[in-house]
């Protein structure tokens, strides 16, 4: 088969994009260990945004070669999840504040760009697609499901952040707080919460954020799977292992949101499932392939 | 005696409606699914590949657990009963009641419970009390917040709609769940492989799988496959392939399939014609019609054995491989009305010519005679009714559309005006996101406090 080079500027802004990060990851960790370098972590999310931009070049250019959105093999998928995974942090870091996380982030998107970096040739080149893959659904059942496994990731990274945070104040026995504060003289706000700190309930609650954002992509994406699935295979559904795993992950975040409702849920218990989330997440996206359960969507097996 | 069945009754109700079991159902549902994802299942991989991994004793035992086909096993079957039960007890019960809830102003409050509502505070009044309260509910309103302010006392509501999420999303799986269950109650599929000028009717043959292939329109006949348990009905129409034919890419690799197809009624008149491809079905009056491969083969005969190669496209040149041992083999270069057999081994540089066969013709080889009667192409067509449809398109509609109503908080919040001590309490909670109103909460008393 002849196939398409990777073109020099897809390559230059690939690299920017992964130059980027790896210094973010510096500033980040910099500002991690001292809360006082507000302007390391501000860098820091700089030099993430400038990597976002690049990386949308670089995938610009590379659709422009195919000639299509591309998401087409394996690389490209981990390339779009890298950028849904930037994407997510910068809204949530401006939204909400979530400045802990920077550093966890950009190292993990370190071991994105390596992996993808590192598969084999095969998986990386442009490849004409084969006839079921070409179809406008390619285009809505993907993206929606990378970026709620983006999502997910950062909520499990809170999570984990929450389940520190218990361990450590541990030793005060007290297991509700209330927090005051005076926003001017005479005026207290009182807020209580049934979390150990104020610090942990603002984990949860990130953790919250992120499942609420990712769940409704995640049923899209599901969904939208199935109704492409009917145009193409003449089913909308085949118990196939890609489409099981993600209908287990689809049932761990249900569990998550329903077991949130009860209001004397425990945030532990909470933490956990977002974790066991992630671990579903990962079956999904990699392992079906990685540990071979088989089935139909084989595009992101490495031969 | 009728007390008791009413105390069962009431038992059933309370436990169907509880979320408790919705939970437990979700966990069962999780691990089963896991299973039945890392475990191979029948439908997939086979019989034959079964009974190698876990040799005839085991299978049979996993069988009768339904460990080789969990998703069609009666009790992952339960388990999706149970949760629809629970689904309608519970939203009858404990969901939709909560619609009012939606477009309704908070409900009163007295004074004594503000300071216990999870964000709260005092505001020391010196001025006009009744102002400063206005002034916050001009605030609130600002922020989109719907406000009544009377005798002293204000309340404020926002995102209340946002509770009419769950209702939606759990309307649309129920909706999903029934149509599901109408499908394959009452719907059927199959595929057949066809080439131009031939069709096939549907019919229900029972145990027999194979298709019969025929130009001669009376002999046309696909099976069908359906559920053991069955309630449906096959429509008497006839597909027939006008014609089929592929594009490439300029490598030779395949760019997309086309059929021509008509539909005919039961006395052969042509009601529907449309050429289908991949991702563009044939949609007929409740059959569908897809297509999903595409093949060449060529019709040869080895000692006068009849026998249909597949054809494959290599660099542009049409191409038959033929391995005969690990190494050597034959290779049929197929031509407008000759194929060329040549032979190939690892240790020959280049393939070695053995012979031409004509179209209708015989090449004699050592002990082999080989024929060649020219090629045909299949369509690989695949076909199904499915009349849960009209539940299953607006469910899946509905799971969407409410996932992302129940995505926002229902803030409320409570303030008054207490004359004598001459101070405004005022105080807030939010369903969902906890810590986000309390820092919104904030914003708003700072911004009204300083403005004063
Ligand atoms: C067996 C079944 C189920 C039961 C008994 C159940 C029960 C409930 C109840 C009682 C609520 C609270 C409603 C309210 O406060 O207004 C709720 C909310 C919700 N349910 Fe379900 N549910 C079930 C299945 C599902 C499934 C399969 C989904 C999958 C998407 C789902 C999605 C939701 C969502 C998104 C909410 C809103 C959650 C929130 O406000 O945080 N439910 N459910």
């Amino acid at each position: 088969m002849n196939l398409f080079k990777f073109s020099v500027e897809e390559t230059l802004f690939f690299n920017i994009s992964g130059i980027a990060v790896f210094i973010a990851f510096w500033l980040y960790a910099v500002s991690w260990m001292n809360t006082k370098l507000d302007f390391f972590r501000k860098s820091g999310s700089l030099c993430l945004f400038v990597s976002l931009i690049s990386l949308t070049v670089a995938l610009v250019f590379r659709g422009m070669a195919l000639n299509f959105f591309p998401l087409t093999n394996l690389y490209e998928s981990l390339v779009i999840f890298a950028w849904a995974i930037i994407a997510a942090y910068l809204f949530l870091e401006y939204r909400f504040k979530i400045n802990y996380f920077g550093w966890f982030v950009s190292g993990f998107l370190l071991i994105v760009f390596l992996y993808a970096t590192w598969l084999p040739p095969g998986q990386k080149q442009i490849a004409p697609l084969v006839p079921a893959l070409q179809s406008y659904w390619r285009v809505i059942h993907v993206p929606p499901l990378l970026m709620s496994y983006a999502l997910f990731l950062i909520g499990a990274f809170s999570s984990v952040a929450y389940l520190v945070e218990v361990k450590r104040s541990r030793k005060d026995k007290n297991k509700s707080v209330s927090i005051n504060k005076e926003i001017t003289s005479g005026v207290i706000i009182k807020t209580s919460s049934r979390e150990v700190s104020e610090k942990a309930q603002f984990f949860d609650e990130v953790t919250f954020r992120c499942v609420t954002f990712g769940f409704p992509l995640l049923t899209i994406g599901v969904i939208n799977g199935a109704l492409w699935a009917n145009h193409a295979w003449g089913a909308l559904w085949q118990w196939d292992p890609k489409e099981t795993m993600a209908l287990v992950t689809w049932f761990i975040y249900a569990i998550y949101l329903h077991f949130r409702l009860n209001s004397k849920a425990s945030g532990t218990v909470l933490a956990l499932i977002s974790l066991i989330g992630l671990a579903m997440v990962y079956l999904t996206y990699l392992g079906v392939n990685q540990f071979n359960f088989g089935g139909l969507h084989t595009y992101g097996k490495i031969e | 005696m009728l007390k008791h069945l009413k105390s069962i009754k009431n038992f059933f109700v309370q436990e169907f409606s509880s979320l408790r079991l919705a939970i437990t159902l979700f966990v069962f549902l999780a691990i089963s699914t896991l299973i039945g994802t890392i475990l191979p299942e029948e439908p997939m991989v086979g019989r034959a590949k079964l009974l190698e991994k876990y040799g005839e004793q085991n299978y049979l035992l996993l069988k009768g657990l339904g460990f080789t086909d969990v998703f069609h096993s009666w009790w992952y079957l339960a388990l999706l009963t149970m949760l629809g039960a629970n689904l309608i007890t519970a939203s009858v019960r404990r969901v939709f009641p909560k619609w009012y809830l939606a477009f309704s102003l908070p409900v009163d409050l007295r004074a004594e419970s503000i300071p216990r509502l999870p964000v709260n505070c005092n505001i020391e009044v010196n001025g006009n009390g009744s102002a400063l309260l206005g002034k916050i509910e001009k605030k609130l309103k600002e922020k989109k917040f719907k406000t009544v302010l009377s005798e002293n006392k204000l309340k404020a509501v926002k995102g209340a709609w946002h509770r009419i999420g769950a209702s939606v999303t759990h309307v649309g799986i129920l909706a999903l769940l029934f149509g599901c269950a109408i499908s394959v109650l009452t719907g059927f599929n199959g595929m057949a492989q066809l080439s131009e000028n031939e069709g096939f009717y549907l019919a229900d043959l029972g145990g027999r799988t194979d298709q019969i292939r025929s130009t001669e329109v009376d002999n046309w006949v696909v099976p069908i496959s359906k559920m053991p348990i069955w309630f449906g009905r096959i429509s008497p129409y006839l597909v027939r392939v006008n014609k089929t034919w592929r594009e490439e890419y300029d490598n030779g690799a395949p760019k997309q399939w086309y059929s021509d197809l008509s539909v005919l009624d039961e006395n052969k008149t042509e009601i529907a014609r449309k050429t289908i491809f991949v991702n563009n079905p044939l949609e007929f009056m409740g059959l569908d019609v897809y297509q999903s491969n595409w093949g060449k083969f060529a019709e040869t005969t080895f000692n006068d054995q009849k026998i249909s190669l597949p054809v494959e496209t290599i660099n542009g040149k049409d191409v038959i491989f033929l391995p005969l041992s690990k190494d050597i083999g034959l290779k049929f270069k197929v031509l407008q009305d000759l194929i060329e057999v040549y032979s190939m081994s690892p240790n020959l540089e280049k393939e070695k010519l053995l012979g031409k066969i004509n179209k209708g013709d015989m090449l004699q080889m050592g002990p082999i005679n080989i024929g060649y009667y020219g090629t045909v192409t299949f369509t690989g067509l695949q076909f199904k009714s499915n009349p849960g449809y009209f539940l299953i398109y607006p469910g899946l509609f509905f799971i969407i559309l409410g996932v992302f109503i129940a995505f926002g908080s229902k803030k409320q919040i409570w303030g008054q005006l207490i004359p004598e001590n001459n101070k405004i309490i005022i105080g807030g909670k939010s369903d969902r996101a906890k810590a986000y109103f309390a820092r919104e909460f904030e914003e708003i008393i700072s911004e009204v406090v300083n403005s004063k």
